[in-house]
This record gives structure tokens, sequence and C-alpha cells, in this order.
């Protein structure tokens, strides 16, 4: 059990750290975002260029090759680079779309997932890359060899998680930030800089697929372009189960995932039921969906029962 | 236990000239096919006829010969192209044309003697006047794709996933352009188009209907569990002919229009058994699975197959993956908490990387049994060793430049397709990720030139199933023997190659072969 736990930790900070940009970008914009792990995978790919000292594919030149740089600085590159492209993508595109609706942006974000998948192929090709951990080795915890990136992934996603919620409850442009997704027009009139808002949302949501595929490579081993769309999917689910605005939720949402996909991979692979490993991620889906319309229902009705009994007494 | 056929091998030798370039016969642009390249060598696989290194020898700068040669096979002879044919007492035969001469190569015991002769009124290609036994096709569809100066094929295949193995699809054409620019087949000149599949079943049928819309000879179908038999399916009601990679066997009953001369999904997963069985025989092992509809009749017959050899309950975890599934550690762990001492990783080459990677950062040791590509090996590096790896492949091992030891028994082919790339595809990096999908290619593209050869000057659809029907050949040096006289469409070879990791010359992580050819014994 405790080797359960530990697993669906570390895929639970791994969905959970994409789960974060997903829940940061809706709940400033109104937006579920599809291109966040095509995002921090063209971030890891400058990250990997630039601290393995590649050879860069440029045109008409010959061969040019960086110096390698320390993994730290690769690393804060490639959130800078991740931050430019999600700035980049309201400015060109978000913005241009003025009031549209949601969903409309939602697919542009698909437009601009596929738009990096497509770079990246022609840029890097598809061959597996690697970029060496900045730290290797790790403890043992119930027989499962834990790497530092891993443990840092699930307490950078705690911490971000209830630090990015607490920004948002207490400080004036985090209750701005609050206030632009639910009603637009009023905070333009009240004087709030809309469109520096929104700028920031996507710039910091992209920032946070970045700081996730920087923590999640270490534990795959390798990075070509699509990588991460499979974990990209189910941390998406992690939000959605966190309640899509919730930044502790998603977190939340994501532990309970990773538990449950690595709890049925421990116990339920005898049975060898096809598609395991989203059935779980359905159910789980399911199961706090229907908890999350049913349980105030249900409560309400423990609520009206002992007055009823009243009032059938009286 | 191993049963390696041993059947008369045939080489047509392409003595390539010193003519200008030309274009490799192609119409898309862009997309890599490395799968492309696995499909057509499986059609080659199961064709008959590879250019050996004499072919190299024939570099005196005279262009090719387009007169009628006498030789070893009239077919051959009528295209001035030379031929190489090792008798079953081990005798080697060279037949090439140069100017206007035969000259006829015979070395036995390492004594060699070469006769020349003029070529004039020596025979030419086959020419049948009596009509195909196969009536599959009507009269009207007999001839599609097929002209007095052209054959056109097309082929579906993850031009997506080509990028994964830095090949793109006009670096898959290098075969057909040296066989145009010497003559073509009886003539013909070949082209071969590719169509995306994605790596997906609709898709695949989709680009299927984009090829016939092409009106061509032969559909081809590169490497997919998934996607052939949906394209299967629809060649069989669309009257397609259809040469396809690996794929099950189950769904196939009654189905005429496709053949698959590569070993089935269910024998690729039997031969993984024997591998078990020769090497590990009495010890745990854990699969790691592909979770699919497609995959899963190899893992059936891998357990079959250990199961009648008393190791059914070694079996001791089995987990499903998704693809990509990107973390893999809870299914490492299911492995190393059952003891298991051999992992059998029944998935792709691009996720069987971070799986092994995974497995080694777990301090877990087990031997490992996969699918051999150098893309593999060379992005594991370290961790493709202590202990090496095991493989299983339809194909032979590719390593750039090494021609001896497990290479040697067909280094001709070898050393032709890397003079071939240096003449039409200077800049493709044979000793990358992608050499041996290259090879495997190459391979396959001179297997069903030879076909073509067989099927005659007169050839027609009906005509290329009847020589499929009775072929029973080694297509070429580095492909194993294929027999379709049985019937089985679905089983041109059963034979598989046995490999293991090692460090080549250059210091790279790569395959070769321990045993050749390995049939259901």
């Amino acid at each position: 059990m405790g080797q359960v736990l530990v697993l669906g930790l570390i895929s639970g900070g791994i969905y959970a750290l994409f789960a974060l940009g997903v829940v940061m970008v809706h709940r400033g914009t109104g937006v579920l975002t599809f291109a966040n792990g095509e995002v921090g995978t063209a971030g890891l790919f400058l990250a990997a260029l630039l601290v393995d000292g590649w050879t860069i594919p440029v045109p008409f030149i010959d061969n040019p090759t960086l110096p390698a740089l320390p993994w730290a600085l690769g690393a804060l590159a490639a959130v800078a680079f991740a931050a430019l492209l999600g700035c980049l993508f309201e400015v060109l595109v978000v913005r241009r779309m003025g009031v549209s609706d949601p969903v409309a942006v939602a697919v542009a974000t698909v437009g601009l997932a596929l738009f990096l998948l497509a770079s990246e192929l022609q840029i890097f090709g598809e061959s597996p890359k690697e970029l060496a951990a900045p730290v290797t080795g790790g403890p043992t915890i119930f027989g499962v060899i834990v790497t530092p990136t891993q443990i840092a992934g699930l307490l950078l996603a705690i911490a971000l998680g209830f630090g990015l919620q607490a920004v948002l409850r207490r400080t004036d442009f985090g209750l701005g930030i609050l206030a632009a997704a639910q009603d637009p027009a009023a905070v333009r009139l009240v004087g709030v800089p809309l469109s520096r808002i929104s700028l920031t949302i996507w710039g910091a949501g992209a920032a946070l697929a970045a700081i996730a595929a920087l923590l999640v490579e270490p534990t795959v081993g390798i990075l070509y372009p699509g990588y991460a769309s499979e974990l990209y999917v189910v941390g998406l689910a992690a939000a959605v189960i966190g309640g899509l605005n919730s930044l502790p939720g998603a977190v939340v949402g994501g532990c309970v995932l990773g538990i449950a996909q690595s709890a049925a991979t421990r116990y339920l692979s005898d049975l060898h039921l096809p598609g395991l490993h989203f059935v779980v991620v359905l159910v789980v889906l399911l199961v706090v969906m229907l908890g999350r319309q049913l349980l105030p229902e249900l409560i309400k009705r423990m609520d009206t029962a002992p007055s009823r009994a009243a009032e059938v007494s009286a | 236990m191993f049963l390696c056929r041993n059947s008369q091998v045939t080489h047509f030798d392409l003595p390539w000239g010193k003519r200008p370039m030309s274009r490799p016969v192609r119409t898309r642009r862009g997309g890599p096919a490395l799968l492309l390249a696995v499909v057509l060598s499986s059609v080659a696989a199961c064709s008959s006829a590879p250019p050996p290194p004499s072919a190299l020898e024939n570099t005196d700068g005279a262009a090719p010969s387009s007169a009628p040669a006498a030789g070893p096979s009239a077919s051959a002879s009528a295209l001035a192209v030379p031929i190489t044919k090792t008798l079953a007492d081990g005798t080697k035969v060279t037949t090439v044309v140069r100017n206007g001469q035969v000259i006829v190569t015979t070395t036995k015991n390492g004594k060699t003697t070469t006769t020349t002769k003029s070529a004039t009124g020596t025979s030419s290609a086959p020419t049948r006047t009596t009509a195909a036994r196969s009536t599959l096709f009507t009269p009207a569809e007999d001839k599609i794709g097929i002209t007095s100066n052209s054959i056109t094929m097309c082929a579906h295949a993850a031009l997506t996933y080509g990028a994964a193995f830095n090949t793109s699809d006009a670096d898959l054409n290098v075969f057909w352009s040296a066989v145009n620019d010497n003559g073509g087949v009886y003539g013909r000149k070949v082209a071969v188009t590719y169509e995306n599949d994605d790596y997906k079943p609709t898709t695949a049928v989709e680009a299927a209907r984009k090829c016939k819309a092409k009106g061509i000879f032969l559909l081809l179908g590169g490497i997919g569990f998934d996607q052939i038999p949906a394209v299967r399916n629809w060649a069989e009601e669309n009257r397609m002919l259809y040469m396809h990679h690996t794929a099950t066997v189950k769904g196939t009953a009654g189905q005429k229009f496709s053949f698959a001369p590569l070993p089935s999904v269910e024998r690729t997963g039997e031969a993984f058994g024997q591998l078990y069985e020769s090497k590990y025989h009495g010890k745990k092992i854990g699969i790691i699975k592909r979770d699919g509809e497609n995959w899963e009749p190899g893992v059936v017959a891998f357990k079959s197959y250990i199961a009648s050899h008393g190791d059914g309950k070694m079996v001791v975890a089995e987990t499903a993956v998704p693809q990509n599934k990107g973390n893999y550690t809870d299914d490492v762990l299911a492995m190393k908490n059952n003891g298991a001492e051999v992992v059998w990783i029944w998935d792709n080459a691009l996720d069987a990387a971070p799986i092994v990677k995974q497995i080694r950062a777990q301090a877990y040791n087990p031997h490992m049994m996969l699918f051999p590509f150098n893309l593999t090996a060379q992005t594991l590096d370290e961790d493709a060793f202590n202990p090496a790896l095991d493989g299983v492949a339809m194909f032979t091992a590719y390593t750039n430049g090494e021609y001896g030891g497990p290479f040697a028994s067909y280094a001709d082919d070898m050393k032709l397709f890397e003079a071939q790339y240096k003449k039409y595809r200077p800049n493709v990096d044979l000793a990358g990720v992608g050499g041996d999908l290259l090879f495997l290619n190459w391979s396959a593209q001179k297997a069903l030139y030879a076909q073509f050869l067989d099927c005659g000057k007169d050839c027609t659809r009906n005509r290329f199933v009847d020589m499929l029907e009775t072929y029973n050949k080694r297509p070429t040096s580095s492909a194993c023997p294929l027999d379709f006289t049985d019937g089985n469409h679905r089983r041109g070879t059963e034979d598989l190659v046995f490999m293991e990791t090692y460090r080549d010359a250059r210091g790279k992580a790569a395959w070769r072969n321990t045993k050749m050819c390995v049939g259901r014994g």
C-alpha cells in the first residue's frame, strides 16, 4: 500500500504540475487551454539545446554549436521562452479574437499545440533526445527509488497550488485577475488594465507548463515532440476533478488520479482489462462529477429531514 | 530447436554505373517515412532478388547496357541486369552484361573462372503466352497501374513518425532511382508514392483511398499493428492488391487481396517465446505490453509457447500500457516487486526507450527483450547494456560499415545499399538512428523488384498473384526465405532474427544478429 501511495504521488505530482497551468489560464480567462503540454515541450527542447550544447539546425550556417550551459540556466531560459510563447499567443491570437466565446479561444490553443508540434518535428526531428537531470540518485521509499526531481515536482505543485491561490485571493492584482474572469466589462470600467492581466495569465500558464516539463523529463527519461501529450491529457482530467477553478484542487485532483492509476496497476492488472489506464481516469472523473452534483442535494436533504420530522411531530 | 531454412540463394546484381544522378521517383515531399520502409521491407522480404557486391565491382564507368543478356535468369538478362546466383553446392555464378558482351564469373572453392561471349541472340524476358491462373482481377482491373513504360505503387505509412528516424520519403526511393536509371523493370520506370496514415487505422484507410485514386498497381502497407487490419479489410472490399507489414492473422479468413511477406503478430510473439526459452528457460518473466486488441494476439502466442515448454507459470507480472504513456514507474515496479528476472517489452521503438530507462532508474537490471531498432539502442546508449538487450526482428541487423561476423552473410547487400545511398542521397546519415530502417526498406524494395522480374515482361495483377502464390525463394541475402506455396497469404515467412545490443566500431550502441532466420522449429 505504501508503494502504491509513493508511485501515485510521483504520478500525481506530474499531473498536478500540468493541471496547475490549465487551472491558472481557465481561472483568469475562462478558457480551457490544450496547448500547454506542447508549450512545455518547446521550452524543454530549448533547455536541452542549451544544456547539452547541441548543434543548432540553422540553414546556411555550418553547424554552429552552442556552449553547454548549467542546467539551471537552461531551465530558466526554458521557462522564459515558454512565458514568451504564452504572451505572444495572447497578443497575436487571443487579443485579436476580442470577446469571442472561450470555446473559440480553446480551439485556437489546439492550433497553437499543432503548430508547436510541427515546428519541433521540423527543427529537431522526432528522434528522442535526453536532458540530463540536474541531480541524480534519491531515497528509496517503500522500495521505490524516488528522484529529487520527483520530490521537487510534488512539493512545487503543492507550493504553487496553495501559493498562487493565496496570491489570487489576497493581492489586488490577483483579485483583478479573478474579477476580470467574472466580468471583464466591469473590470475595464473601474480602470483595471485588462490586457495586462490577460497577458500575465497566458504567460504564467505557459511558464508553469515549462516548469512541469522540466521536472517531468527526468522521470520519463527522454523527450521528443509530443512526449507530454498523454501526461497532459491526464493533467487536464486532474484539473477538471479539482473543479477547474481551484489551484489546490488541481493538486489534489492530480494526486487522486495518480494514486488511482497506481492502485489499478497494482491490483487490477491480473484482470487484463483493456484500456485500464483510461478507465481509471474515467471512473474517477465520473465519481467526482456525480459526487459534486449529488453531494449538495444529499446535504440539503439531510438538513431538511430533521425539520420535517419536527413538523410531523408537531 | 531453431530451424534456419537453407534454401538456394539467388541474387540479381544491379550494376549501377556512373550515370548522371536522377531524381528519385516520388510524389510527396516532406514527411519522413520510416514505417514505409518497413512496409516495403516486408514486401521485399517476400520477393526474390537482391543485388550483391559484384554490382559494386562494376565501376568501369560504362553505362548499364540495355542489351539482352544471357545468364542464369532470363528475366534479369532481359534487363541487362547482372545476376549472382549461389548454387546449392556453394558455387557462385555472376553474370554481367558489358558492351554487348555477357561475362559469366564462376567461383567455386575459392577458384574463379570467367567466360565471355556475345550477347547477341540471347534470351529475353520470360514472355508468357498462357493466361494467368489467377482470376482475382477482372480484365478491366488486371492492368491498372502497369503500362509498357511504368509501374506505379503507393504506400500508406506513418510519415509523421519518420522524423523519429531522421528519414524522409525521398530517402526511401533510392533503390527505385537506381533501378530506373538502369532501365527500370523491363523498360518500365517504377514510381512509388506515399500517403501518411499518421499511425492511425482510420487515417490509414483514408490514405489507402488516396493511393487507390492514383490508379496504382499495388498498395503497400508500412509498420502498424493497428492500421494494417483496417486497410486489409478495406482492400478486400475495394479489390485492391495489398502487400503489408506484420499484422495479426486474426480476421483474415477468406481474404484474397492482401499478402504478408513478413511473420504475423502471432508468430512474432511466439518467436519472443523461442528467444526466452533458448536463453532464459525457467526464469521469472514480466510483460509490459501495449494495450490493444491487435497487440494482444502476440502475447497470447508468447504465453502459449512458453507454456508448452513448461514455463507457463513463469509469467509473474503483466501490465498493459497505452501508447505514449510517459511515466511507467508503476509498471516497472510491478515487474520488480514480482521478481521478474526477464522483462518483455511488447511496445514500439519510441515507447520502449523510456521504459528501459525507467527500469534502469529503479536500480533494476533484468534481462530485457524488445523490438531491436537502432533508434532505441542509440537513444539508450549506456542503458542498452549490463546486461545487453535482446531483440526479435522481422529483418536483419544493420550497422554502417561493418561487414564481418554477424553481418557477413549479407555484406553484399549492405555494400550495395551504401554505394547507392552515397550516389543518390549522400547526405543521409546511414550510421544514425534511421540507417537500419533504410536498409530494411531497401532490402524490401530489392525483393519486390525481384518479384516484378519473376512476374515477367507481360506482368499483370493476376500474373503477379500467380507469381506470389508460387513463390518459394530467398529474395535477398539480407532476407529470410519466403514461401507462399502453401496458399497462405499471411505466411510469406515465419522466420525471424534474434539480436542483441553491442558497441559498434564507432562506439555507438547498436544491434547485431545472434541467430538468423529462426523458424518455428
